[in-house]
């Protein structure tokens, strides 16, 4: 298994890790130690990989890069969506240039290479082109109800 | 993360996806990622490179995407690696350009889409050489 993500900077304090959880995605603010979940799960030979200075300047040119086409994205988006965007990425940026932040890759592996869920309808893995709705998808819309199985 | 953002993430991405990148976006995400993906996230053509060498992907691999989006990384690793690829996400919108891409690259016979949760994927233990996933659990 291999997996990049992103996560708080160990050791910070109380207002430190609130000031992360809020620059960060949703899932920042999960308690969750990666190495403990992947040997849960079974996994051994855990690699940690630090991706951050390649996280900011990628950050950073989504800003960047992204400016000299502000209005013309910003018609394209619901009034303020664009802008906010752009405000979410500078606070995201901000708090991984203030070392709040970091980019991680995990790499795993499991003596028996397990990968699937246990206790579930099966299916087969053979590749097809055909889209499948696996019939226990959370009803998202009426397009997944009408395309289930 | 809440039930409710969960639904609110859902419902951002089957929007997103529902929308094809207007030029200047692709011109964005070319020079930022260096892909033309439709993606907004942080994993680089050369991360994606990192990852398929970390994993030791190769021909005839099987590969899970989870939360693949329109294809992002999944597809790119099948056609550099020459692995097999299974992608999966939960909106619809996304999957369909995914496996239209997937068509259109050559890559139909050796990409299959599912549309399902992570949290219950329908496969059986062992199905896969190598899982990945990127800016998801971010």
């Amino acid at each position: 298994m291999g997996f990049y993500t992103i996560v708080e900077s160990p050791g910070l304090s109380p207002t430190a890790r609130r000031r992360a959880r809020a620059a960060g995605p949703r899932a920042v603010a999960m308690r969750s130690d990666h190495h403990r979940l992947l040997r849960a799960a079974g996994f051994d030979d855990i690699t940690e990989l630090d991706v951050t200075p390649a996280f900011a300047a990628t950050a950073a040119a989504w800003l960047a890069e992204t400016e000299p086409y502000a209005d013309a994205l910003a018609r394209l988006e619901p009034p303020g969506a664009f802008q906010q965007r752009q405000a979410d990425r500078r606070i995201l940026l901000a708090a991984i240039h203030a070392g709040l932040l970091r980019r991680v890759l995990l790499l795993a592996r499991t003596p028996m290479n397990v990968a699937g869920g246990e206790g579930h309808e099966r299916a087969s893995a053979t590749p097809s082109s055909r889209l499948i709705v696996h019939p226990r998808a959370p009803r998202i819309s009426g397009t997944i109800a009408s395309r289930r199985r | 993360m809440t039930v409710r953002d969960e639904l609110q993430a859902r419902a951002l991405f089957q929007e997103r996806y529902g929308n094809r990148p207007s030029p200047a976006a692709c011109q964005i995400e070319q020079r930022v990622i260096g892909g033309d993906w439709g993606a907004n996230g942080y994993t680089t053509m050369a991360q994606a490179d990192t990852l398929a060498r970390g994993l030791g992907l190769s021909a005839g691999d099987r590969l899970l995407d989870l939360g693949t989006g329109r294809g992002w990384p999944g597809l790119y690793l099948a056609a550099r690696t020459g692995c097999r690829v299974l992608l999966t996400d939960l909106p619809l919108e996304g999957l369909r350009v995914a496996a239209d891409r997937a068509a259109a690259e050559g890559l139909a016979a050796r990409t299959g889409v599912v549309a399902s949760a992570a949290s219950g994927l329908p496969f059986r233990a062992g199905s896969f050489d190598a899982v990945i996933h990127t800016d998801v659990l971010c």
